[in-house]
């Protein structure tokens, strides 16, 4: 294993970020776009997210060289560091995505005598405007995750500018895929898994090209950097771990599978989630390979 | 540091800079031109350049034919054949010099032959002997391509032009062969017969390997000499009494025929009012050392080694890790009975019973260890090559109780010096009556009175004395060292102190009021050679001294303040004149005579022929483990004077066909233990390593970064390799020999440790000084863990 | 005051390497543990506690061999990503274009060091911080000149006014032209005009540097569109177009809308 700046811990934080956050926004858009049919998809989309992206950011906090100092960030606001954006963006989802899934514990039964939940009990219009703030910085933030690693000088994150688009695209497809484990798990409602397991294979099918695009281009700019990964140190991670397990293989599981089954949709959603993870973790340390 | 100079001399006057060397070093990345030649063939080169500069007559004719003795006829009895001169004795290998003598006439007058048609005189002894060293000859030996060898002669023998000059600079790499001594001749010889010598920017340069050798030879740290390059009276008849030493010593056609005022000053300065008229002024207290024996580093560990050295003090010496055959050396230290170490951290020397595979239960030594403190931890003055000796001071106080190696050797004197003091043994007698008088208290010795007793004094007045001109015979004077008479001439003027950097006349970097060179303040040694015989320096652009007849100013002849007369004219100009001021060029006044530069020879010529162990002029010989079956210049592979101790560990080829040397990086220092203890410079290079060819490394199946064994007949070791395009196979005599280096820092101490490089290399030496061949041996490299 | 830059000359370098003392000795770095590293560089790489070291390079042509060095530092940018990336505000540039990194501000997210396109800064565990050449602006406001530029024994280190160093480094780069040397300068309008400018006697990738170096935030508007536009498209393809209501009845088709558990 080679020394890397960016260790281990941030390949689960931006791996952790882009489910989170896209678990949210899946929630948001389905239940937008469904007039309000999808309204489960909304609340189990704050309650994935919202845990997620506080654990994603306590992550980040270890992995700083001086944790204690972490405010001197929010001094800071800096279009040109992605970084400054991104603490920004964590802490306006933190706030609107965490008040968004007040609103939903509100509603749950323990929460019947609880004062505090009790303060937020009904207020659709704020679980309405918190949602649509959480989707666009959700959205921004999944983003984000990519473009501050294309925000450097490794030639494997820098050469092109596919990254920001690849994570977003990615974390869409791992969010749908904590939804639907979760349905899956719980035996809910096949019906919506089965929606999202299309839509999933369509944004499958969008990261696959944008993958394709990404390394076309990294292969004629940047030979070595793209080797390691194509056929270097993470060739395995990369052909089995990601395209193998996490894009094609659920595919074809979700194609083929019986409607009626959950286990199929269940095993299909783990295998994303951990092409996803994996895609953050090969792309984090073979763009920190010495070439 | 000196590049900085080298670099200025490249850019403000077109200077070339020229590295001969086995290595590609960083200085070769730097020369204008870079050739390299196998270790242990520097005669083989020089006297390649000899015969080229003899052949097409670019010697510098005018200097050469009146300021060296090349028209001087030597006796007829004079030979060289295959590889020995005249006068050898093959049993005691030594030489008898009768047959190397200059002719006499009836007169007893040197005969010279200004024609140059004699056969025997120096120039054309010297074209004969060096007709052998053709081009190709030379280069077959050397390895060295023709024309890297063509370019640098024509470079090079340009400087013979008078306004042109050329310094030569060596260090270790010229000496540490058992033809070392030769190697510098070599180099004076070259400046001679070019006119380098007394000139700006000329001269022979010694690149020290340590600060303060200068100072170390100066103050006589050497067996056979005593301060002021007084030779150390041995045990033979001229040198039993005081009368017979200075018979048997003293030149008297040279300036060293002022030898017995140094000496008597130098006695009266070790005993005092102990030393008087009565007492030969205590000469029987010098000890005299035994002339069939040899006490040179090697020599003592031979004796060591045989149980006959029972205590020892390494004063800041590492020998285990600095000193030649380190399985020899290491081992023979295991025989001393105590042993006092005196260094800044704890050696590979100061606990030598630690190296690997050796039992301490079975060493018997009682060892002390006197911490020393660091330079910037205390006063004194070091001397650099140019003679000058630079005053430093104390800048921090010293950690815990470490001392200055002056306060330690102030306590031993006082100590010892109170234990002597009632006793009537003889043998005591030269310390209880050693005049000791810096303080009494023994952790506080008063330099400032050191330094005006070396300057000296006059013994009933107290003055200082202005310089060694002033030094007498009849103990009216004394001086610690004579060379350094002159230092401290007034109560409060110690000029080794001064500080000003201005250059001072003549724009030739003379700074003569930055600290005082010896003697008296001369910074170019021998500058009369940089006027010709008629006073007038060669050349406008390389002018020191010159003579003149009238004050410039008032057109009036010089008037001398001693007698109110007038002069015939002094020798004036940017530098202190190597020379009797008021003696004219065509004048004889005492030992000078006007037109002869080198006052300290017998006959003030520069010797291109001059007497030296193993012959009147240079030879080459291969080292002791050479790669070569035969010597390409005669039958004798080998410097026929050198000792050779331990014959079964000589190197051969069969078993050890590679040629190895030894050397230093800047970011280590000698035998490592202040640099490989500190964190900045351990980190730059941590651990042991030789530096191998591609070509050799791919032969061994050798990658950069692989562990290798290197074995020689004394020993092996373990270490990296960093395989380099820097090292490629030489072709030597039609085939291809290879050259591995290795740096010689690495010890078992400190924070940055690795394998001694010593334990390959030999127990042999110069034939002249006994410094060991460190820089050329066989080895063999193979593959390690 | 006028800016200021660095001039290095590489033809001067004697690769002696006090430079890389001094500059630890000035800023109280502390050396860090090495192991033998094939050549005579070490530490491998600059990092938080090494703020510049020497790099060697051994080339050979037509059976000539070269030995080249080149003191490698931060280069002082004018477009400095270490910068621009800062998220913390620690990293500032002075009025004399120096780029300074105040540790006190730094909290150790290391995104600098992943900017730089010179691999200059790093990170040092002990301090937590990153780390990287201040042009010992300290020592400079006292009217010192940085601790490497006392230190260079041959002079292959200086420091002056941008333009002077500028008019320097031209007039050495003729002198070496006219000797048949390939020389030519590094540093001139690199990255808007670097403060360090090197003099070299070969291309810059044979020295290892980088040939027409861009800023880390080169891409960053590119990055942000082309991601916007793609969300454009995952908003209509997948999520709009699975999960639009139809209009039809829930009850029309089984198995959708809300279940019985919403």
């Amino acid at each position: 294993m080679h020394e890397v700046n960016w260790p281990i811990i941030l390949a689960i934080y931006l791996f952790l970020a882009g489910v989170g956050v896209a678990a949210f926004y899946t929630g948001i858009l389905t239940n937008l776009f469904g007039s309000g049919k999808y309204r489960k998809l909304a609340k189990y989309g704050s309650y994935i997210g919202v845990p997620l992206i506080i654990i994603g950011a306590l992550l980040l906090l270890f992995d700083l060289g001086r944790p204690l100092s972490f405010w001197h960030f929010l001094l800071v606001f800096k279009l040109s560091s992605t970084m400054s954006v991104g603490v920004w963006l964590l802490s306006a989802f933190i706030i609107c995505g965490g008040l968004n899934m007040l609103t939903w514990l509100a509603e749950e039964d323990f929460a019947r005598n609880n004062s505090l939940l009790g303060v937020f009990k009904g207020k659709e219009g704020l679980r309405s405007l918190t949602g649509y703030l959480g989707l666009i910085f959700g959205i921004l933030t999944a983003t984000y995750t990519g473009v501050l690693l294309a925000s450097t000088s490794a030639a494997l994150w820098s050469s092109t500018q596919f990254l920001g688009l690849l994570f977003l695209v990615s974390a869409t497809s791992t969010g749908m895929a904590a939804l639907m484990l979760v349905l899956a798990w719980r035996k809910e409602d096949i019906g919506i898994i089965h929606k999202l397991a299309k839509a999933d294979m369509i944004v499958v099918l969008f990261e696959i090209i944008v993958l394709a695009l990404m390394f076309y281009a990294l292969s004629a700019t940047v030979p070595a950097a793209a080797s390691v990964v194509l056929s270097g140190a993470y060739a395995v991670w990369f052909w089995v771990g990601i395209i193998g397990c996490g894009l094609v293989l659920p595919v074809i599981i979700d194609v083929a599978a019986s409607k009626k089954a959950f286990g199929a949709p269940m095993l299909a959603s783990i295998l994303v989630l951990v092409g996803g993870f994996l895609l953050r973790y090969v792309m984090l340390y073979a763009g920190q390979a010495h070439l | 540091m000196s590049f900085k100079w080298l670099t200025q001399a490249r850019e403000k006057r077109g200077a070339k800079i020229i590295h001969i060397d086995p290595r590609f070093t960083r200085t070769s990345a730097k020369a204008d031109i870079y050739a390299r030649l196998r270790p242990g063939t520097d005669i083989a080169f020089m006297g390649g350049m000899f015969n080229y500069i003899l052949q097409n007559n670019l010697y510098n004719k005018d200097y050469v034919m009146n300021y060296t003795n090349a028209a001087v006829v030597v006796v007829p009895e004079y030979k060289f054949e295959d590889g020995l001169f005249s006068g050898y004795d093959p049993a005691k290998r030594k030489y008898s010099n009768d047959s190397w003598k200059y002719q006499k006439d009836a007169s007893e007058k040197t005969v010279t032959d200004p024609t140059l048609q004699n056969p025997l005189c120096v120039l054309n002894i010297m074209k004969k002997h060096y007709s052998r060293y053709d081009v190709d000859t030379v280069c077959k030996v050397t390895g060295m391509a023709k024309e890297d060898f063509l370019n640098i002669a024509k470079t090079y023998a340009a400087t013979a032009a008078k306004d042109k000059s050329g310094v030569i600079m060596y260090a270790m790499g010229c000496t540490q062969h058992t033809v070392g001594s030769q190697n510098v001749r070599c180099d004076a010889m070259m400046q001679l017969l070019l006119g380098n010598v007394g000139v700006p920017g000329g001269g022979v340069a010694a690149m020290r390997g340590e600060s303060n050798v200068q100072g170390s030879t100066d103050y006589a740290l050497l067996f056979h000499l005593i301060p002021g390059y007084l030779n150390c009276p041995k045990t033979i008849p001229g040198n039993a009494s005081l009368a017979a030493y200075n018979e048997t010593e003293t030149v008297k056609t040279s300036y060293w025929v002022n030898k017995p005022k140094f000496l008597v000053s130098y006695l009266k300065a070790m005993w005092g009012p102990k030393a008087t008229a009565e007492n030969e002024f205590a000469y029987q207290y010098l000890p005299k050392y035994d002339a069939t024996k040899n006490y040179s580093f090697m020599a003592l560990f031979e004796a060591l080694a045989k149980g006959v050295i029972k205590g020892m003090f390494a004063f800041g010496q590492n020998p285990v890790v600095g000193g030649p055959n380190t399985n020899v050396e290491a081992k023979a230290l295991e025989n001393l009975e105590w042993l006092v170490a005196v260094d800044l951290f704890e050696t590979e020397t100061s606990v030598f019973w630690k190296r690997p595979d050796v039992d301490p239960k079975t060493i018997n030594t009682e060892v002390f260890f006197l911490p020393a403190c660091g330079s910037y931890e205390k006063q004194g003055s070091i001397s650099t090559s140019g003679r000058m000796a630079q005053w430093r001071w104390k800048a921090v106080e010293p950690l815990g109780k470490s001392e200055a190696d002056l306060e330690i050797i102030h306590q031993l004197a006082v100590k010892l010096k109170a234990a002597y003091a009632k006793s009537t043994k003889p043998e005591d007698a030269p310390i209880r009556d050693l005049f000791w008088n810096y303080g009494t208290d023994p952790h506080e010795c008063d330099i400032d009175k050191v330094a005006k007793e070396i300057n000296g004094y006059d013994t009933n007045t107290g003055k200082q004395v202005a310089s060694f001109g002033k030094l007498m015979d009849d103990g009216s004077t004394c001086s610690g060292n004579w060379i350094y008479s002159g230092s401290y001439p007034e109560e409060g003027k110690n000029l080794l102190q001064r500080r000003d950097n201005k250059d001072t006349k003549g724009n030739i970097g003379i700074y003569a009021n930055w600290s005082w060179a010896w003697p008296v303040n001369r910074r170019i040694i021998y500058n009369r050679a940089s006027a010709d015989p008629m006073g007038n320096p060669w050349s406008k652009d390389k002018a020191v001294i010159w003579w003149v007849t009238k004050d410039s100013v008032t057109g009036e002849p010089f008037i001398d303040p001693a007698t109110s007369k007038p002069m015939p004219g002094k020798w004036v100009g940017y530098d202190v004149p190597d020379f009797k001021p008021t003696v004219a060029p065509d004048a004889v006044d005492g030992v000078f005579t006007g037109n002869r530069p080198f006052i300290m020879r017998a006959d003030g010529l520069g010797g291109l022929f001059a007497n030296m162990n193993e012959g009147p002029l240079p030879e080459h010989y291969e080292p002791w483990d050479t790669p070569l079956a035969k010597n390409p210049f005669s039958s004798k592979l080998l410097n026929p004077v050198v000792k050779v101790w331990r014959k079964e560990q000589q190197g051969t080829p069969d078993k050890y066909p590679i040629v190895a040397t030894t050397y230093r990086v800047c970011e280590h220092w000698q035998a490592g233990i202040m640099t490989r203890n500190t964190p900045w410079l351990a980190e730059l290079f941590p651990t042991m390593f030789i530096e191998i060819g591609e070509d050799l490394a791919s032969e061994k199946g050798i990658k950069n970064s692989d562990k290798v064994i290197v074995d020689s007949a004394r020993g092996s070791i373990e270490c990296y390799a960093m395989v380099t395009k820097r090292f490629k196979a030489y072709e030597i005599d039609g085939k291809a020999v290879h050259v591995i280096g290795m740096p010689w820092h690495y010890g078992y101490q400190g924070i940055a440790k690795g394998a001694i490089a010593n334990y390959l290399t030999p127990h042999i030496g110069d034939g002249n000084t006994m410094i060991p061949e460190y820089k050329a041996f066989l080895v063999d490299v193979r593959r390690g863990g | 005051m006028a800016e200021l830059a660095k001039y290095i000359d590489v033809t001067k370098c004697t690769g002696c390497r006090g430079c890389q003392v001094a500059c630890k000795q000035w800023n109280g770095l502390p050396a860090v543990h090495t192991e033998f590293s094939g050549s005579y560089e070490n530490p491998p790489k600059m990092g938080g506690d090494t703020w510049t070291k020497v790099r060697f390079f051994e080339t050979e042509d037509n059976g000539k061999v070269r030995f080249l060095f080149r003191k490698a530092q931060c280069m002082h940018c004018t477009e400095a990503s270490c910068a621009a990336v800062c998220a913390a505000g620690a990293i500032t540039k002075d009025d004399k274009g120096m780029v300074v990194l105040d540790q006190n501000k730094c909290v150790g997210c290391k995104n600098c060091v992943l900017a730089c396109p010179f691999g200059a800064v790093g990170f040092s565990a002990e301090t937590g911080t990153s780390g990287k050449c201040r042009m010992c602006v300290d020592r400079i406001d006292n009217g010192m000149e940085p601790a490497c530029v006392t230190t260079c024994p041959p002079g292959a280190v200086q420091i002056g006014e941008r333009e002077e160093i500028l008019k320097l480094a031209k007039g050495r780069v003729d002198f070496l032209k006219s000797n048949g040397v390939n020389a030519q300068i590094y540093g001139e309008n690199e990255l808007g005009g670097l403060h360090v400018i090197y003099v070299l006697d070969d291309k810059p990738e044979v020295y290892g540097l980088p040939v027409n170096p861009q800023a880390a935030t080169a891409n960053l508007f590119g990055s942000w569109v082309s991601a916007l536009v793609g969300a454009g498209v995952l908003l209509v393809a997948p999520f709009w177009l699975i999960f639009k209501d139809s209009g039809k009845d829930v009850s029309e088709t089984p198995d959708t809308g809300v279940s019985k558990n919403a």
